[in-house]
């Protein structure tokens, strides 16, 4: 840089030179101090635009690098975990549940806990056309969830249900012989 | 075989799309042919979606058939439009005449590969994704002449009150599927990513003519947080995209081409863009809603303006409101019609349960500024800011002016809206939601940035 300078001074033919640097309305500029004025050596390089590209330069480079190690982090995590959708427990049932309005999922799961909620969400994803309506027991048919079958057992002799099918995920489909909607 | 089913629908759409824009805008059209196939594939989803919506209406359910043979008819209508209006369209331009355009172009196609591996990992998206926007779309699809049992109050948690552009356009993809394959849903995203980033990346072009417009997209398309965002086939990248478009469409109408100076008037043709894209906006989700309000309120104070020398006139305003009332109207049909209402709000000026309160508003704006200088962002936020301060006086001169003023009013809309429903926990909601929110401003925030600083001269 000193070295680049030293040439500009030599090249301009300046006997006293000394360096500066003035910003003003058209941007921040380096110049050089002569008996008779300035003279500018960069023209206007400090102008908003430019300064502007620098960072949105060096931001390029760091998205890149945080991109990089975090598609680096997804293979991994993919590798390790393989993809899993909690919906698909539930896609044995569309046959079953073809001409059927409004089902009710019944369980005893804290559904502000992420992974009932979202196990909910996944369900009626999956089942839609279906309607899931969270603990409604008064439906034709009835989705039971439960923390473990001794709770499943209950609800349904509660409810009155007749257990139909259950996977192997231990989500039982039971169909209520009184339902107020069909 | 399937790969070709699924993309046959969207194609039909962008290809009805461009070749009425190209009819639309004509021989004397300024704009560069991408930005012209951007637009006009932009306006031929959102053209699509409509039909699926009036099918839906008619025909009391998803029928392949009309819709379809609808699609059709448009094709040739604008295939026959084209044709008679401009014969020799097809000059091919010299390689030499767009080899910046080409370059620039290219770099945003290595910059989409990132996006399209992490659609990869994801292939049902995020949360909102089955959640509300690709559970809708099933529904749509599958329920017969039942769909209408989607807008039942006990499905609050899909949230029946937001708008079906994005359901609606999926539905559209699976028209020639037997069953609704998740990779359609993919497809729509990366879709409307890729319209985002390149219609961004042709506007800022458009004004600038310089090739540092390349860095516009490059910004958002290589933030990991960006991308994730983009194809977590929600409908965020959907209003972002018809956000953008609209701005685009306001900015030419705003800045008359260098000919028509002397006429006070101005091109009325992007006024009418301007209204379609807005229309389409509205139709999105209740955000877009909001900013479609605000761009109508903005096109009418500037030209009421007292101080402005071009000015749309009645034909032109005449336009801009056919524009919006003809992409409007399903939007308008939708709430009055079908829309439950929101099923989680809480006037919270009005609940004695849930009241209002100065702490949380205090949180909201404190939040904000979180969420701005977050580590997700890269300190992407910094970077606008930064380029508002070096460039305040450009940023704020009087072609873009309106721009920042409707970044200011919609997060001000926003954020009155988080304060006044109380409905839900709002630390919960802030980080669910915000960043979504901040998310779909980005691409229009870069435009503004990059629009205002490299433009040289005041335009009049």
């Amino acid at each position: 840089m000193l070295n680049l300078v030293i040439f500009i001074v030599k090249y301009v033919g300046l006997k006293k030179p000394s360096l500066g640097f003035t910003a003003g309305r058209q941007g921040a500029t380096f110049f050089i101090k002569k008996k008779t004025g300035m003279k500018k050596i960069f023209p206007r390089i400090l102008t908003p635009k430019n300064l502007f590209t620098l960072a949105a330069l060096i931001l390029l480079i760091i998205n890149l690098i945080t991109l990089g190690l975090k598609h680096k982090k997804m293979r991994q995590a993919r590798q390790q975990i393989p993809y899993i959708f909690m919906g698909y427990k539930f896609s044995g049932l569309k046959e079953i549940l073809k001409n059927t309005d409004t089902v009710g999922y019944v369980t005893d799961k804290n559904m502000d806990d992420r992974n009932s909620a979202l196990q909910f969400a996944q369900a009626q994803f999956i089942l839609a056309p279906v309607i899931l309506e969270l603990n409604r027991t008064d439906t034709r048919y009835l989705l039971i969830d439960c923390t473990n079958p001794q709770i499943a057992r209950e609800k349904i002799r509660k409810i009155g249900a007749v257990p139909l099918k259950m996977n192997q995920f231990g989500i039982i489909l039971a169909k209520n012989p009184r339902p107020a909607i069909p | 075989m399937d790969f070709l089913l699924t993309t046959i629908p969207f194609a039909l759409s962008c290809a009805v799309g461009i070749l009425f824009m190209t009819w639309f805008l004509g021989q004397r059209c300024r704009i560069s042919p991408v930005l012209r196939y951007l637009l006009g594939a932009g306006a031929g989803l959102g053209l699509s979606t409509h039909i699926l919506f009036y099918s839906f209406i008619l025909f009391d359910g998803f029928r392949r058939g009309p819709v379809i043979f609808v699609h059709l008819v448009l094709l040739a209508g604008g295939f026959f439009l084209y044709r008679s209006s401009a014969p020799s369209r097809f000059r091919p331009t010299s390689f030499h005449a767009a080899k910046k355009e080409i370059f620039l172009y290219s770099i945003l196609g290595l910059a989409l590969i990132p996006i399209w591996i992490t659609a990869r990992y994801y292939p049902l998206g995020g949360w909102d994704a089955w959640q509300v926007w690709n559970f809708k779309a099933r529904f749509l699809f599958l329920a017969g002449n039942e769909w209408e049992r989607l807008f039942r109050p006990m499905l609050w948690r899909s949230s029946p009150h937001y708008p079906l552009l994005l359901p609606l356009t999926n539905v559209w993809g699976w028209s020639l599927l037997k069953e609704p394959l998740p990779r359609v849903c993919q497809a729509t995203a990366f879709l409307f990513t890729f319209l985002t980033a390149g219609t961004l990346l042709a506007g800022v072009y458009h004004f600038t003519k310089h090739v540092v417009s390349a860095l516009a997209p490059l910004l958002l398309l290589t933030l990991p947080f960006f991308g994730l965002l983009a194809v977590s086939q929600y409908s965020d990248i959907v209003l972002s995209f018809y956000l953008l478009a609209a701005v685009v469409c306001m900015m030419l109408t705003f800045t008359p081409p260098r000919d028509l100076r002397e006429n006070p008037r101005i091109d009325a043709r992007y006024a009418l863009l301007a209204g379609i894209f807005i229309g389409f906006l509205s139709f999105t989700k209740p955000e877009g809603m909001l900013a479609a309000l605000l761009l109508i309120g903005i096109m009418f104070v500037a030209e009421l303006w007292p101080r402005r020398q071009q000015r749309l006139g009645t034909p032109g305003l005449g336009f801009f409101l056919a524009g919006v009332v003809l992409a409007g109207l399903p939007s308008v049909i939708f709430v009055l019609a079908y829309s439950p209402g929101n099923q989680t709000f809480v006037n919270g000026f009005l609940s004695d349960a849930k009241p209002v309160s100065c702490y949380r508003l205090k949180m909201i704006l404190a939040f904000l500024l979180v969420e701005l200088k977050s580590e997700k962002w890269n300190g992407l936020w910094l970077l606008w800011a930064g380029g508002i301060i070096v460039g305040i006086k450009k940023c704020f001169q009087r072609p873009f002016v309106w721009i920042p003023a409707f970044l200011f009013l919609y997060l001000g809309g926003v954020i009155s809206y988080y304060w006044l429903n109380t409905y839900f926990d709002i630390g919960w909601w802030l980080q669910s939601s915000l960043n979504r929110i901040l998310f779909t401003l980005l691409p229009v925030v870069a435009l503004w940035l990059f629009v205002a600083l490299w433009t040289e001269k005041k335009t009049p």
